[in-house]
């Protein structure tokens, strides 16, 4: 008997299909395109938004999942299960985690539980398909929170940049420093790290930045063994199936899936994005 | 409050425009929406306080209008339900508790009507409570100052209509607005006022322009000019393309630079061909029109210059822990070492730098762990001996005896943030020894040595130090001399170095006859721009 309820924001890219099997609740981010409001992953394509985005930058912002988004999702997993246990993206990323706090306050309810996953896109997805996999053998809430934390400190999220110019333009690299919007020359690996995202590695050609992916897939795959995948991209699907085949053939993979960049994150490092998460 | 005082205007405008009143304050907001989140001082990637707080209202006023037709406390209640299911970013929380507060003041007092301004003046300070206590740690010189200061005005100040009231709500929020600076130092710091209290502002001018009262606007405009230009009298543009190069690809660079130069600012041209241009300058169409003449223009970037201050000021960063000093034989290779994090010498012919050149880099870099890259075996002495003067001044710097710019290229690619200095330093050794280096060198003379004899004008292969080839023919020495390396190295990727000399027709051909050579070996090609050296080759390991 399932016990606890998981929900999670669009961010994470988990698979219709486990959504279904595991019964995740997932909540769209908000994302406005020229002055139209559209949920995350429902109204509007990703390729829209990006595409949108490259025409014309300010015409895309992006908001968080409001307070009674939240709120309407804890009512209706509690109907199903007694507690529920919701993992929001990186509270540096993302106001997401705010308002899913805000809406357990308003509720009043002791059965929710909000937990920064400290990751984001598929390494938050990583994050709450554990807690989902835990949950459905029957884990009580302060157990499926542990494994879900367990993972959030493990999950290693990385990410080959095309340009740093949805950087620059986005004016919020503050926490990447060390990075300038003349540095022609440069493909930068990205990570995502104690929530938030910083430099990993300068790289003079996106091959070497997939190549800086696979060592770190395999430093760990030596320590640790076989890995949960998620590889994710933003209108480069190509690139990311390579990727994916080439982190397939050389380590083993556990349940590996495939995601799109969310365009919350995607709006400021620009299309193109492809990486990689795991643990 | 006595009914009589209240103009009939004023219930006109609520009863028979509620819609428009709040539809107003929306469509204000919106206005100002983008100067709003140009003001958050705190980046969260969706945190745009001006589109958050906008999304709140607009859930707010679908509700209403969704109760077109019902009374007006179903109405109300319709806004607060919008309000509180739309809100989403501290502010637009903030905003949507303020909206319940004062919506719940005003359904308590059923009897009364709406526009009853000692009512409302009672809601909103009913508004600006239940908002400061839905935040658990308040925080002054915030939305949540400027909601105190509205209704503590009002309360002193007793309007006796509408008009006046939300006249005295807007004053008083202007001035509390000017004060957060004051009160909130990272405010004061980005130079900015707060961004949630601006739409609060913005909210009271669309009900101002609603009931069509006359009012002084708040000073948008000095911060809209920071949007977009902000204090700086630098150049205006910032401008990036990619130029495919139609002819001589050497001579078109060197005339690029030259024009760049001369008319902008921050010039960097990467890449062979294409060439990957930016430039900050005025008249960017006098730019771009010369570039057309040397090629086509693609990918092109134009810039109000800056776009926000923040990013250019991430360069001042605290110096890092470690600083590497590379060596560099061409302007190509500057450009892209300095871009991976180097402090570069540029070391050309006839014109070698000597050990006081990089003891002078060295006493201008503030890091901890210094690493030098002479990448060139004739400048290892130099480099031995500028650290081991260093060494006896109390430096640290080590050396790792690179002798081609492509072992620096696979040591730099090592690092990584944040790593342990002494444990990047090992990789980056290890990464420059498993790369072998060859080059292809034009005779200036004629000589026989290692059994190779080189005749003056030809082209001859070097490989590990030691001459494989020589040959008239440019490609014939690349492919034997990488064939050479091939066989001693069993590597796995080359990388290639073109020269400043080397034509766009010849390096074509090399990429065919090295893919014919080398099925399954992956190729790179950087422009280094060395003079006498048409290419420098790398190759990694297996």
């Amino acid at each position: 008997m399932q016990k606890v309820g998981i929900i999670t924001c669009s961010g994470g890219c988990i698979p219709q299909s486990f959504v279904e099997e595991y019964a995740i609740e997932v909540i769209p981010l908000t994302l406005i395109v020229n002055e139209n409001v559209y949920r995350d992953g429902l109204d509007i394509s990703k390729d829209e938004v990006y595409s949108a985005l490259k025409r014309d930058f300010s015409s895309v912002s992006t908001s968080a999942p409001s307070v009674g988004e939240y709120a309407q999702a804890y009512r209706k997993m509690l109907e199903r299960f007694s507690k529920v246990l919701c993992i929001t993206m990186s509270k540096e990323l993302s106001l997401s985690f705010s308002s899913a706090v805000k809406a357990a306050e308003m509720e009043k309810s002791a059965q929710v539980e909000v937990l920064d996953s400290e990751t984001a896109t598929t390494g938050q997805g990583l994050v709450a398909m554990h807690a989902a996999r835990v949950a459905k053998e029957g884990a009580d809430l302060p157990e499926v929170r542990k494994e879900a934390e367990n993972v959030s400190q493990k999950v290693m999220v990385l990410g080959v940049l095309d340009t740093l110019s949805y950087l620059k333009k986005s004016g919020r690299a503050k926490s990447i420093s060390a990075l300038t919007a003349e540095m022609l020359n440069i493909k930068p690996v990205l990570i995502v790290e104690h929530g938030d995202v910083h430099l990993f590695a300068k790289t003079i050609s996106r091959q070497r930045g997939f190549e800086r992916v696979m060592k770190s897939i395999r430093e760990y795959y030596e320590k640790n063994g076989p890995i949960h995948l998620g590889v994710f991209h933003a209108m480069a699907r190509e690139e990311a199936d390579k990727l994916e085949e080439r982190i397939r053939k050389e380590v083993e993979c556990i349940d590996p899936f495939m995601g799109e960049f969310t365009p919350v994150l995607g709006k400021h490092t620009g299309p193109g994005i492809v990486g990689a998460s795991f643990y | 409050m006595k009914m009589d005082n209240i103009p009939i205007e004023d219930r006109k405008a609520i009863e028979l425009g509620m819609n428009q009143f709040v539809y107003s304050a929306l469509e204000n907001l919106k206005k100002r929406r983008e100067i709003i989140n140009f003001l958050n001082v705190f980046p969260v990637p969706d945190g745009d306080t001006g589109t958050n707080m906008y999304v709140t209202l607009l859930s707010c006023f679908e509700e209403l209008k969704n109760r077109n037709e019902r009374p007006i406390n179903e109405r109300l209640k319709g806004m607060l339900d919008g309000a509180i299911k739309g809100s989403r970013g501290n502010s637009g929380f903030i905003l949507a508790q303020f909206i319940e507060g004062a919506i719940n003041a005003l359904a308590d007092g059923e009897s009364k009507p709406l526009y009853d301004a000692a009512l409302l003046t009672e809601s909103i300070e009913q508004g600006a409570k239940v908002a400061r206590e839905s935040v658990l740690e308040p925080l002054e010189g915030t939305i949540l100052t400027v909601l105190s200061d509205i209704a503590a005005s009002l309360k002193r100040g007793k309007p006796e209509n509408i008009c006046l009231l939300v006249k005295t709500a807007h004053e008083e929020a202007c001035e509390s607005l000017r004060r957060t600076p004051l009160i909130l130092k990272p405010l004061a710091e980005a130079g900015v006022v707060d961004s949630g209290g601006a739409g609060i502002v913005a909210i009271l001018e669309g009900l101002m322009e609603a009931l069509e009262c006359p009012f002084e606007c708040f000073e948008w405009k000095s911060y809209e000019k920071m949007v977009s230009l902000p204090s700086y009298d630098g150049p205006k543009w910032e401008v990036e393309f990619t130029l495919d190069i139609k002819a001589d690809k050497a001579k078109a660079r060197a005339k690029l630079l030259d024009a760049l130069k001369k008319t902008g600012e921050s010039v960097v041209v990467a890449g062979s061909n294409p060439l990957k241009v930016h430039v900050h300058c005025d008249q960017h169409e006098e730019i771009l029109s010369f570039a057309r003449t040397l090629g086509n223009i693609r990918d092109l970037d134009l810039q109000e210059f800056p776009s926000r201050k923040s990013f250019n000021e991430v360069k001042t960063s605290a110096p890092n822990k470690l600083g590497v000093i590379a060596f560099s034989c061409g302007p190509g290779l500057s450009s892209l070492f300095a871009d991976l994090g180097c402090q570069v010498i540029e070391s050309l012919p006839g014109a070698r730098p000597g050990t006081s050149k990089i003891l002078e880099k060295i006493g201008l870099l503030g890091s901890e762990f210094i690493i030098i890259l002479p990448n060139d075996p004739d400048l290892i002495p130099c480099a031995i001996k500028a650290a081991e003067i260093s060494r006896s001044q109390g430096r640290n710097v080590e050396l790792i005896p690179t002798k081609s710019p492509v072992q620096a290229i696979s040591a730099l690619d090592e690092f990584t943030e944040g790593e342990e200095i002494f444990e990047i330093f090992e990789k980056m050794k290890r990464a420059a020894s498993e790369t072998d280096w060859g080059m292809v060198a034009w005779a200036i003379r004629s000589v026989r040595i290692f059994g190779v004899s080189i005749k003056e004008g030809e082209y001859f292969g070097v490989a590990s130090g030691k001459p494989v080839v020589s040959s008239s023919k440019l490609t014939y020495a690349v492919i034997e001399t990488c064939k050479k390396i091939y066989s001693e190295g069993k590597c796995a990727s080359f990388l290639f170095i073109s020269g400043e000399e080397l034509s766009e027709n010849i390096s074509e051909e090399i990429r065919a006859e090295i893919e014919n050579n080398f099925p399954g070996v992956n190729s790179e090609w950087l422009y280094g721009g060395q003079q006498y050296y048409p290419l420098l080759i790398g190759a990694r390991k297996a």
